[in-house]
């Protein structure tokens, strides 16, 4: 009986073992790519595909862009801060307001055109069909993803469309 | 021939059925007998698979055959369930990472 329980929990242990140790070797990249000094560059390293060298034109070309983009940030969220005090001390639509909404649209339109010569950048220092992949990837996650206001309507017509049919 | 007498056998029967009446009171605690019963039964099912388990652990598990077949198979199960909680775990950091990268590039853009 005793040897029985024994090989038992012989057994258990092996497959704790087991799950151990693969689970271990498994996320040993994901371990290394975590204890860089910036993860998330070290991650398009490897989903691009990159080699060295076209990785430190990228972290190159990605630590220039953040500078101006924090300033650009601080411009737009000047802006918003205008417009939430024009906001609480106003009940109808001003003209100072509208100079603030048309100055952070044009800001967020800079800041967008920027954004998106960076990433052609990035992609160029990447192998060809890499960076085009690159560049169809972020595109979609930004400049071509319907957001709020747009998204809503888009539903909004979805449905009257539909309606409409009936 | 033997049919008809079934059928009067049978006639017969009904009337008696028809005709009894039951006098007799169920003895005390009837119910609670009967539960008591199912009760017993339905822990005796139990333990016979608590028995045969034992048995199993008693007198096939040590088999060296049985031992090592079993070993084997619970160290490879516990490989592919560490493998699979490993690829999980890596698509889990693939999106925070993408997201993160995002969300360095594009602080003004919806998050993917």
């Amino acid at each position: 009986m005793r040897k029985g329980v024994l090989i038992l929990l012989l057994g258990v242990l092996a497959g704790l073992c087991g799950f151990g140790v693969l689970f271990y070797i498994r996320t040993i990249p994901q371990r290394r790519m975590m204890q860089e000094p910036q993860p998330e560059l070290a991650w398009l390293k490897t989903e691009f595909g990159l080699s060295d060298s076209q990785f430190a034109r990228v972290v190159q070309l990605h630590e220039a862009y953040l500078p101006d983009c924090a300033e650009r940030c601080k411009r737009i969220e000047e802006q918003n801060g205008k417009l939430r005090s024009l906001l609480v001390g106003s009940s109808a639509l001003t003209e100072e307001i509208r100079a603030v909404l048309a100055e952070r649209a044009r800001l967020r339109a800079d800041c967008e055109a920027e954004m998106l010569r960076h990433f052609v950048e990035i992609s160029r220092s990447m192998p060809t069909r890499q960076g085009q992949r690159y560049l169809a990837w972020v595109q979609q996650q930004t400049f071509l993803q319907g957001v709020g206001m747009e998204q809503r309507h888009q539903v909004g017509h979805n449905q009257t469309g539909a309606r409409g049919t009936h | 021939m033997n049919t008809n007498r079934q059928l009067k056998g049978d006639d017969s029967l009904n009337e008696a059925l028809s005709s009894w009446v039951v006098s007799d009171s169920l003895p005390a605690r009837f119910q609670e007998q009967v539960w008591q019963r199912i009760a017993r039964e339905e822990s005796r099912d139990h333990s016979m698979v608590l028995i045969t388990i034992w048995r199993l652990l008693e007198t096939v598990l040590p088999r060296p055959r049985v031992a090592i077949s079993y070993i084997v198979a619970v160290l490879a199960l516990g490989a592919v369930a560490g493998s699979l909680a490993a690829q999980r775990t890596g698509h889990q950091l693939e999106a925070e990472l993408s997201l993160r990268y995002f969300q360095s590039v594009a602080p003004y853009q919806s998050h993917p």
